[in-house]
This record gives structure tokens, sequence and C-alpha cells, in this order.
């Protein structure tokens, strides 16, 4: 498989994901309101069903915050990485890492 | 042993005629997934129960492992499972996640050199490696 036809699947996946709501560029584009429970853009500061002021966060850092994340850059990864399968950087064990995090 | 839900979380709103509108919400994000219309019933639970059958359980994803309905954002379509059970994998991983190794195919269901699976599924303490 060339470079290119790598690149041209990963695209054509995450379209398709995206197109059903499901993967990580929909957890990207999406803040949830705390108010009403409203699925918005990221890109909305306010609410456009009840107006409450919406956090910063995007649904992507609560995912990222529930799970084991690699120090280099940043990808969620399993608690059975050693290595990370994005970067390739070593993971510190899953323990050590909540330790650093609290 | 998970305890089976019935139900997504929900709160019960009534409008003028007495008749409860139900709202299902994710139970991880707690994302607003469905608002049903009115529902007429004798008790709580019987519109309860019509709400989530007709309405509510179409708008969400069942995790088998921890029992519960999430929104389909909140769910890995590959491992069919919750994001909290199996966080999303890349699917054309560049590097082995158990020896570091940089993948020459990055379509491998597993590593040439240790035989590690790829794609864990899952975080249930497997250690990803082929039987």
């Amino acid at each position: 498989m060339t470079e290119y036809d790598l690149e041209t699947k990963k695209a054509l996946r995450r379209v398709l994901l995206l197109e059903y709501g499901f993967g990580p560029e929909t957890l990207r584009g999406r803040k949830i309101c705390p108010a009403c429970g409203r699925g918005n853009g990221a890109y909305r500061t306010d609410c456009m069903s009840c107006g409450a002021a919406l956090p910063n966060e995007t649904l992507y850092d609560f995912y990222r915050a529930r799970h084991r994340c690699c120090p280099g850059c940043g990808v969620v990864v399993t608690d059975v990485a050693v290595y990370c399968p994005e970067c390739g950087a070593h993971l510190p064990e899953a323990a050590e890492q909540q330790e650093i995090s609290v | 042993m998970v305890q089976a839900k019935k139900t997504a979380a929900y709160r019960i709103a009534t409008d003028s005629n007495g008749d409860r509108i139900f709202r299902f919400y994710c139970d991880i994000s707690g994302e607003l997934c469905c608002v049903t219309k009115p529902i007429q019933a004798d008790t709580e639970n019987a519109a309860l129960e019509i709400a989530w059958e007709t309405e509510g359980r179409w708008a969400f994803d069942r995790c088998p492992r921890c029992g519960r309905y999430v929104s389909s954002a909140m769910f890995n379509i590959n491992a069919e499972r919750c994001l909290d059970c199996a966080p999303w994998e890349n699917e054309y991983p560049v590097f082995c996640h158990h020896c570091g190794v940089r993948l020459k195919d990055p379509k491998a269901f597993s590593c040439p050199i240790c035989g590690a699976r790829q794609l864990v599924g899952g975080t249930e303490g497997e250690e990803g490696m082929t039987e």
C-alpha cells in the first residue's frame, strides 16, 4: 500500500465515521450543554437550545480525561499499550500515569 | 456482574394535558439524545416503557460489556463497545503498541516481530498477544 493509498483510506474512514456520528472527529466537533444536555457545535459559546454558556472543552476533551494518553503526542491509548501506536513513545505504566495526573 | 440497565438516564416533564414527556440522556456524556412525544399512561412505569420501546432505545447504542446506553459519539463501532470500555484505536497504527517496532504494513493484524494483535478492541487486561 502506497502512502497516498493509506492517506486516502484514512480520510475516507474519517468521513464515513463522521457521517454516522461516530469517531474522534465527531467528538472534536461537539460540546454538550451543562444545563440541558443538548449537543452543540464546538465553535459555539452558548447553547443553541437554552442559551446557557458552553464550556471550552469539547466532547473529545471529556473523552481524553477518562483515558490514558500518550505524553508525547496526546493520543488516547489502551491500558495494555506499552508504546504509543502513533508516535512510538514509551508509555508510563497506567498506575504511574494516574499518579502524575492526580 | 453488571446489572442490566433497562433504559438510558432520563428526566420526565409533564405537559398541560398531564401527559409525560421523557428526555433520554447518554449514560457517559450526559448528552440529550431523545425527547419523546407526550405519552398517556396510567403509571410512570407504563409511560416509561412506552417511551423507551417506541422512541428512546433507537437513539442509543448499548454497550454489551457494561450495559450502559450511550450516544453514537461515545460508542466505538469497531469494537462494538462504549468508549469507556474500548477507546478508539488507530486502524492503521504506525508502531506496535507492545514492542514499539515500526510497522511496515499499517493494515497488519498482528506485529511481525512480537505477534501482538494490533487492535485490542477493549481494555479487559488482555496482553494483545495472539493465541
